[in-house]
C-alpha cells in the first residue's frame, strides 16, 4: 500500500466502511510512515470538529426530565400483560431452559424397565381357572 | 458499556434510568437531525420524545438493524407525518450553525477552527449535510443512511467523501491565521 492509497482510504476506516484486511493493510502501511501517521491524526481532528459541529442545537432545558415523566406515565398507564405475555427477563429464560434441559434428560437417562415381550399374556390376564378348579371351603 | 439492546430490554421493563441512557447517547444527534427536517425545535423535540417512547409501542429495532438506524427510521417517518400534518413542505433549513462553544482552557487557534468547521459545514447541500450527521454524529452504517435517504449506498459515499472533502478544503488550520488560508487559496 502507497501512501496516496493509504489516504485514500482512511475516511472510510475512521467511519468503520473499510474490510478487516484493508484496515490492516492501513495499520501497517501507518505504522512506518511518518506523513500517513499525521494525516490519521488531522483527519481524526476534523472528523471530531465535524461531528460538534453537526451536533450544534442545545438540548432545551427540562427536556431530559420531560421525557423521563412522559414515559412514567406511559409506564403506569400500561396495561398488566396476562403472566404467559409478560417480558421474561434473560437469566430468569436461562434459568428455565436449564431446568428443562435438566428434566429432558432425566427423563431421556431413566432406567429402563423391563421389555413387554418378556411378559406373558398369561401373567396379565386371570382367566379364573382357580377358581374353578378349587371349590370354596364353605360349601 | 452497556449494550443498546441491552438497554432497550430494560427501558420495557420500565427502568427510566435506562431510557436516561438511551437518550443522553442519541438525543443530540437526533434532535440536529430532526430541527433540520422539521425546521421548528419545538416539533423537534416533540417527536424526539415519541421517538423514544416508541420503544414501548413498537417491536423495535430487528436483529440485523442498529438501535441508532431504528432510532432515526422512527424519527424520520414521524417527522414525515408531522409535516403532513400540517400541510408543510419537507424543509430543509439551510441556517448557519452557532459554532461550537469551546471550554475556557481551549485555545484561540481550536476556536477558529471549530468555527470554520461550523462555517464550511453551513455551506454544504443539505444531502451531503445530513449524510455526513447521520454518519459522523449518529454512527450510521452506510446502507442504514441509504435506506433513510432512499439512495443507493453507493450515493451515499459519494456524498459523505465530497462533503468531508469540502469541509477539509474550507478548514483554517490549526495555527494559521485566516487571512494566511484566503491568501494561500487566492
Amino acid at each position: 500500500m502507497d501512501c496516496t492509497h493509504c489516504q485514500g482510504l482512511m475516511a472510510d476506516c475512521a467511519w468503520g466502511e473499510l474490510a478487516p484486511d484493508d484496515v490492516r493493510a492501513l495499520e501497517q502501511h501507518r505504522a512506518g510512515c511518518d506523513p500517513c501517521e499525521d494525516a490519521w491524526r488531522a483527519l481524526r481532528a476534523d472528523l471530531e470538529a465535524v461531528a460538534a459541529g453537526l451536533v450544534d442545537v442545545p438540548e432545551p432545558p427540562n427536556a431530559r426530565a420531560a421525557l423521563l415523566d412522559r414515559f412514567d406515565a406511559a409506564i403506569a398507564a400500561r396495561p398488566r400483560l396476562p403472566l404467559w405475555r409478560r417480558p421474561v427477563p434473560a437469566w430468569q429464560a436461562a434459568i428455565a431452559a436449564s431446568l428443562l434441559a435438566a428434566v429432558l434428560w432425566a427423563v431421556g437417562n431413566a432406567p429402563e424397565s423391563p421389555p413387554l415381550a418378556s411378559v406373558e399374556a398369561s401373567d396379565l390376564l386371570y382367566d379364573g381357572s382357580e377358581l374353578l378348579s378349587a371349590p370354596p371351603d364353605h360349601l | 458499556m452497556t449494550s443498546d439492546r441491552q438497554i432497550i430490554g430494560r427501558i420495557r421493563r420500565g427502568d427510566r434510568e435506562a431510557l436516561g441512557t438511551l437518550y443522553d447517547r442519541h438525543s443530540p444527534a437526533l434532535r440536529a437531525y430532526l430541527v433540520r427536517r422539521t425546521g421548528t425545535a419545538e416539533a423537534a423535540e416533540e417527536i424526539l420524545q415519541d421517538v423514544f417512547l416508541a420503544l414501548l409501542e413498537e417491536r423495535g429495532p430487528r436483529t440485523d438493524e442498529s438501535v441508532a438506524g431504528w432510532l432515526f427510521t422512527v424519527a424520520r417517518n414521524r417527522s414525515i407525518n408531522h409535516l403532513r400534518r400540517r400541510q408543510t413542505r419537507l424543509r430543509l433549513v439551510p441556517r448557519l450553525p452557532a459554532p461550537p462553544e469551546a471550554g475556557p482552557d481551549e485555545d484561540a487557534a481550536q476556536r477558529q477552527r471549530l468555527d470554520s468547521v461550523a462555517r464550511a459545514l453551513a455551506t454544504l447541500p443539505e444531502e451531503q449535510r445530513e449524510a455526513l450527521l447521520l454518519k459522523q454524529a449518529a454512527g450510521l452504517t452506510v446502507p442504514e443512511i441509504a435506506a433513510l435517504q432512499g439512495v443507493p449506498a453507493g450515493t451515499v459515499k459519494s456524498r459523505l467523501h465530497t462533503a468531508l472533502h469540502t469541509v477539509r478544503a474550507a478548514v483554517v488550520p490549526t495555527g494559521e491565521q485566516p487571512w494566511t488560508a484566503h491568501t494561500a487559496k487566492a
